[in-house]
């Protein structure tokens, strides 16, 4: 045995590298033979030349054999495959259209399967970087009713510590932010306040420096920074020399003592410094955690832990029912945290492209069967004429497995195309966005997947015409639908998959876009267009009391006002999609002097020019003026929202309300009503507001400035910063500003992305299926041409022809649709979570998108079918 | 006289190889002496023919070659069966037999009817 | 594709077997790849990717000659039957085969 193969070894190794060798050993083996013969014929009596001439003679052309010698040398797999590929590229030129639409199914499919693939991978499944991320849990509170309210965490992070024994460290964080200096241009940073064991909880290490060390937690020690590696790339231009150097936050001086690795994050918008968080905080820190995550002890799960803090909510009711009412603690896994709400979003993606790819296999399969089919003659002729039944097979394969590599290949080019083209799409909030990239795992996946399409659709034709003898090939080629009845329920049954799942994504997408066009077409209560919005400085380091600032505030905005460009600008304490302050309110009319029984409201002070700038409309009474000082009347404009809730029945203008935040209660009179926004997403309802004048209520240090500019403009930024420094050049400021826009990202910027996929998606699969039809009906038509012209030449007009191709691609049709219906029926019931005023079942989508494929249908299968019945009689018969 | 076709014998001439080397080691030239009754004037086949067939059978493994002196003493390529080629000739000459019987039956047949 | 050398290529004898076949009656091609077929107990399998050739070969050469006939199921069916020619080539080819053959059988029979 192995001799055998050391000698089949040396027998290929030798043909392969030493060709010229065994050439020379050839030619001296035959010239061997040839003296032989001469001698042989010399000896007959024959003179030289002509025992010579007589032994060329008899050898027959001695190149000939040599050549034909030096062919079996090659290895015959190599030689085979070769020739293969030959003699497929052949077949393609021959059949281009073919060709391409298979190579171009592949590659869309390939394509936008990896390219989406690759998006939901780094989104949602790609590990965080952290030590054993799977122990990672954000501990959310949920608390239904005073969701306005700022909750003080902090208390139940100690309870937690103490109580809670399925976690191993408990750590949190609160918001930092203020305007840094002593790094050249001011800045304004937005970091995290942590705990001391926040990092360690992570199971991450400063990349630089060093941790916080347990002394830093207590006032007085705790000025040290941390450092996120963009912020110092960005600002200390990297320079490890930062270390224990100082900086100002908000006028304060911070030792650098710590730089984090490159990609830590914590939260979308990675924060930008880190600092601990003290036990009594200063007041430009907020107060409190605005998170708290734990890590869990190994071996327990979250659902243990999610037990625990039931028991633990229970008993912090117990002490003070009032205090924790209604509370919800939730162990959440980190992943899920970060993710979030686009999970599902994703999901559905994931979902839409495996229908995508699943279409495109199935007409792969299709075309490919169509064709193995339609060449059974060919097939059949070739094994008559001696071919290997093996090689035949061998060569079919060659050709699916090569159109799919062209496909695969076209589809990676695709996937790296689409992939910027997807992405430029995407909403800015789109978690981790800056991380996706070509997922290699998932071009493996959908490769392998295609090409195993290909061979296993390129395999079964290719086995079964090898065995039609040609007899039967020539005689039923010709008249019969071809390849036998069971490859053509074989087809019947792809056409009518493919049917069923393009429908099924036809009326996800419909019902997206419902969903879209209601998003779209719900009334925001204010114009988002060309309004961008910052917090673009912080007052309280040069302007220290209410007065100063307000005046600084009024003086900045006359200056921003000059600008050209700037149409309208305001200040303010909250816009849509950045929250807003709560307080507990009271009214005259039914004054409660309890506190804790006051409702909560949305409390957002602001300009005169607010709602101009916002694009609001008055609804009665007035907006506000300049005639609204900090020492006149006090008033309040209030939402209809508002009015809904607080005065149903009553003439809400006139009426007298207080805002509690402390025990101090100002009355204020309701100026006027302003129409509803939609505050915190356009699903939710409409928020109720009282709108106060910017001078009359207590300002925060950091104003949100509102500004409309020209149609089209660039960002005012720079030009708001400019204004604002023309006013105060000590004032550190924030020179970019965002597009209102792009707050909205959540409900909007998503749906859109979404909706902008699924529509790709769904088109490219109409166009598959239609393809999918056309090829199959124009296959079988050309299968039947000889019976159409048989028919038409015992009478049959042209429209009877016409019926036969057209009932029977009616009869796949209707299939598919009554199995694509079921099956939407029962998936779209996933799609509820992201759906916003159309049912999951909505008839009116379903039988839309059912018209739109039978229309699509219709239009494929029209071709083939005129086709048929201007088949000429006697073209058709000759076909034989 | 018309030239004969030479399919039949290239289409044995595996089977003719193989039996000759069943008994002895022997070069090319041998080989064509020792089925030379074939080549008859009649049956026009070349002897260059033998070549392609020994080198086809070299790399199915059903011979081997290995390069010694003729009895005229010049260095020649001689080839010997394989286990493998043993087996096969067995085969070979099976079906060629079936075969000859095949031809004799149709070639005798009686038409009914 | 390079043809296998086995049975199945019938050794050049193809052309023999059709003319021996419709030697005594005309055939169609399926009767003559039957009746090959049939007498040799499948031994001869005849390959209807060369059959088809051959007869067309066979009636260029003048060898045989082909007739339409109407069949059973009214469907004209082409008949083939040979040519004296044919007569003369068929004992040719008989000549040939037994000399050859005998010629096989010889090397491959000697002990």
């Amino acid at each position: 045995m192995s001799s055998e193969l050391t000698r089949w070894l040396r027998l290929r190794w030798r043909s392969l590298f030493r060709p010229r060798v065994k050439e020379d050993e050839l030619r001296r083996e035959v010239q061997f033979h040839l003296d032989q013969l001469v001698a042989e014929k010399m000896a007959d009596g024959m003179a030289p030349a002509e025992a010579r001439e007589q032994a060329i003679k008899e050898f027959g052309g001695m190149d000939q054999y040599i050549e034909e010698v030096r062919d079996s040398w090659r290895p015959s797999f190599l030689r085979d495959i070769l020739h293969d590929l030959r003699y497929s590229f052949r077949q393609f030129r021959k059949a281009p259209s073919f060709t391409l639409i298979v190579i171009l199914t592949v590659a869309v499919g390939i394509g936008a399967s990896t390219a989406i693939f690759s998006i939901v991978n780094s989104v949602a499944f790609q590990p965080l970087g952290y030590a054993n991320p799977e122990q990672l849990v954000e501990i959310r509170q949920e608390w239904p009713d005073r969701r306005n309210g700022v909750t003080p965490l902090r208390v139940t992070m100690e309870e937690l510590q103490e109580r809670a024994a399925v976690f191993s460290e408990v750590a949190g964080y609160g918001s930092l932010h203020g305007n840094m200096t002593g790094v050249g241009i001011p800045v304004r940073v937005f970091g995290n306040s942590v705990t001391l064991n926040y990092f360690s909880a992570l199971g991450v290490k400063p990349m630089l420096g060093r941790d916080f060390l347990p002394e830093e937690g207590i006032e007085g020690k705790s000025d040290v920074i941390i450092l996120n590696h963009a912020f110092w790339r960005d600002h200390f231009n990297a320079d490890p020399a930062v270390i224990n150097t100082t900086v100002f936050i908000n006028g304060r001086p911070y030792t650098i003592v710590g730089v984090m690795p490159e990609g830590f994050r914590t939260e979308p918008g990675s924060p930008k410094a880190f600092t601990p968080l003290v036990t009594n905080p200063i007041v430009t820190f907020q107060r409190y955690l605005r998170s708290v995550i734990a890590r869990l002890k190994p071996g327990q799960t979250v659902e243990q832990a999610q037990a625990e803090l039931d028991v633990l909510s229970q008993s912090l009711q117990a002490t003070d029912s009032e205090l924790w009412k209604d509370l919800k603690l939730r162990a959440v896994p980190m992943l899920d945290y970060q993710v979030g709400d686009t999970r599902p979003t994703l999901f559905l993606l994931l979902g839409a492209v495996g229908f995508l790819l699943l279409i495109a296999c199935v007409n792969v399969a299709n075309l490919l069967l169509a064709r193995t089919s339609s060449r059974q003659r060919e097939i059949a002729l070739r094994t008559a004429l001696g071919a290997d039944r093996r090689r035949v097979i061998r060569q079919l394969l060659t050709e699916s497995v090569f159109l799919a590599s062209l496909g695969g290949i076209s589809g990676i080019l695709l996937a790296y195309g689409t992939m910027s083209v997807l992405l430029s799409f995407a909403p800015v909030n789109l978690p981790r966005v800056d991380e996706i990239k070509l997922d290699g795992f998932a071009l493996l996946f959908s490769s392998l997947l295609t090409i195993l399409t290909g061979i296993g659709f390129g395999l079964v034709p290719a086995l079964q015409a090898s065995k039609v003898d040609l007899h039967t090939a020539l005689k039923d080629g010709g008249r019969t639908g071809g390849g036998g009845r069971r490859s053509t329920r074989l087809r019947n049954g792809l056409v009518i998959t493919e049917i069923a799942l393009a429908l099924t994504l036809l009326i996800g997408s419909g019902l997206l876009l419902r969903t879209f066009t209601n998003l779209m077409s719900t009334d925001l209560g204010y114009n988002g267009d060309d309004l961008y919005a910052e917090r673009v400085m912080h007052l309280p380091d040069k302007y220290p009391d209410n007065d100063s600032r307000i005046e600084f505030a009024l003086r900045a905005l006359d200056q921003i006002a000059t600008k050209p460009e700037i149409l309208s600008a305001a200040f303010s304490s909250g816009l849509p999609y950045y929250g807003s302050r709560g307080a507990r309110l009271d009214i005259e009319s039914r004054s409660n002097p309890d506190a804790d029984e006051l409702p909560f409201v949305r409390v957002v002070s602001v300009t005169p020019d607010y709602f101009r700038t916002l694009g609001n409309t008055l609804l009665r009474g007035r907006h506000f003026d300049d005639h609204d000082r900090q020492d006149g009347q006090p008033v309040a404009v209030v939402t209809e929202e508002f009015v809904r809730r607080h005065f149903p029945d009553q003439d809400p203008i006139g009426q007298q309300v207080a805002l509690v935040e402390n025990e101090s209660r100002e009355w204020r009179e309701i100026v006027g009503i302003t129409n509803d926004m939609k505050w915190t997403g356009i699903a939710p309802k409409p928020a109720s507001i009282v709108f106060v004048p910017y001078v009359q209520y207590a300002t925060t240090g950091h104003p949100q400035a509102v500004v409309r500019v020209r149609p089209g403009a660039a960002n005012p930024g720079p030009m708001v910063a400019a204004a604002i420094q023309a006013v105060d050049d000590g004032m550190p400021m924030t020179h970019e500003m965002s597009h209102i826009k792009v707050f909205d990202g959540n409900s909007i910027g998503t749906q859109k992305f979404m909706l902008f996929l699924f529509s790709v998606f769904s088109t490219i699969a109409l166009l598959l299926a239609a393809l999918g039809i056309f090829g199959v009906m124009s296959y079988t038509v050309s299968q039947r041409t000889n019976e159409f012209g048989v028919r038409i030449a015992l009478g049959a007009s042209a429209g009877d022809v016409f019926k036969i191709v057209f009932l029977h691609t009616a009869k796949l049709v209707t299939v598919g649709l009554i199995i694509g219906t079921l099956s939407s029926l029962a998936l779209t019931q996933l799609l509820e979570s992201v759906l916003f005023g159309v049912d999951p079942h909505d008839l009116r989508t379903i039988g839309v998108m059912g018209l739109g494929l039978i229309f699509v249908s219709a239009l494929s299968a029209y071709l083939p079918a005129r086709r048929a019945c201007r088949v000429d009689p006697m073209v058709a018969l000759r076909a034989e | 006289m018309k030239s004969l076709r030479t399919d039949l014998l290239q289409g044995t001439l595996d089977l003719l190889i193989l039996k000759t080397l069943s008994t002895a080691q022997l070069h090319g030239w041998d080989i064509a002496k020792r089925i030379a009754i074939v080549s008859s004037d009649r049956l026009t086949l070349k002897q260059g023919s033998l070549y392609p067939a020994l080198h086809r059978l070299e790399n199915k493994g059903l011979i081997e070659a290995e390069w010694g002196v003729s009895e005229a003493g010049r260095s020649a390529k001689f080839y010997r069966l394989t286990r493998a080629g043993r087996k096969h000739l067995a085969v070979e000459r099976t079906e060629w037999n079936a075969f000859a019987q095949a031809m004799a039956n149709v070639l005798e047949m009686e038409e009914e009817q | 594709m390079a043809p296998t050398k086995t049975k199945d290529t019938l050794l050049g004898t193809l052309d023999l077997l059709i003319l021996r076949v419709i030697s005594h009656e005309p055939k169609h091609g399926y009767g003559i790849a039957r009746r090959i077929e049939q007498i040799s107990d499948n031994i001869l399998n005849v390959q209807q990717g060369s059959l088809y050739p051959a007869l067309h070969r066979l009636e260029k050469k003048a060898f045989i000659q082909s007739k339409w006939e109407t069949g059973d199921s009214n469907k004209p069916i082409k008949m083939y039957s040979l040519t004296k020619d044919g007569a003369r080539q068929l004992e040719e080819e008989i000549a040939h085969w037994k000399l050859a053959s005998a010629a096989v059988n010889t090397v491959i029979n000697e002990a």
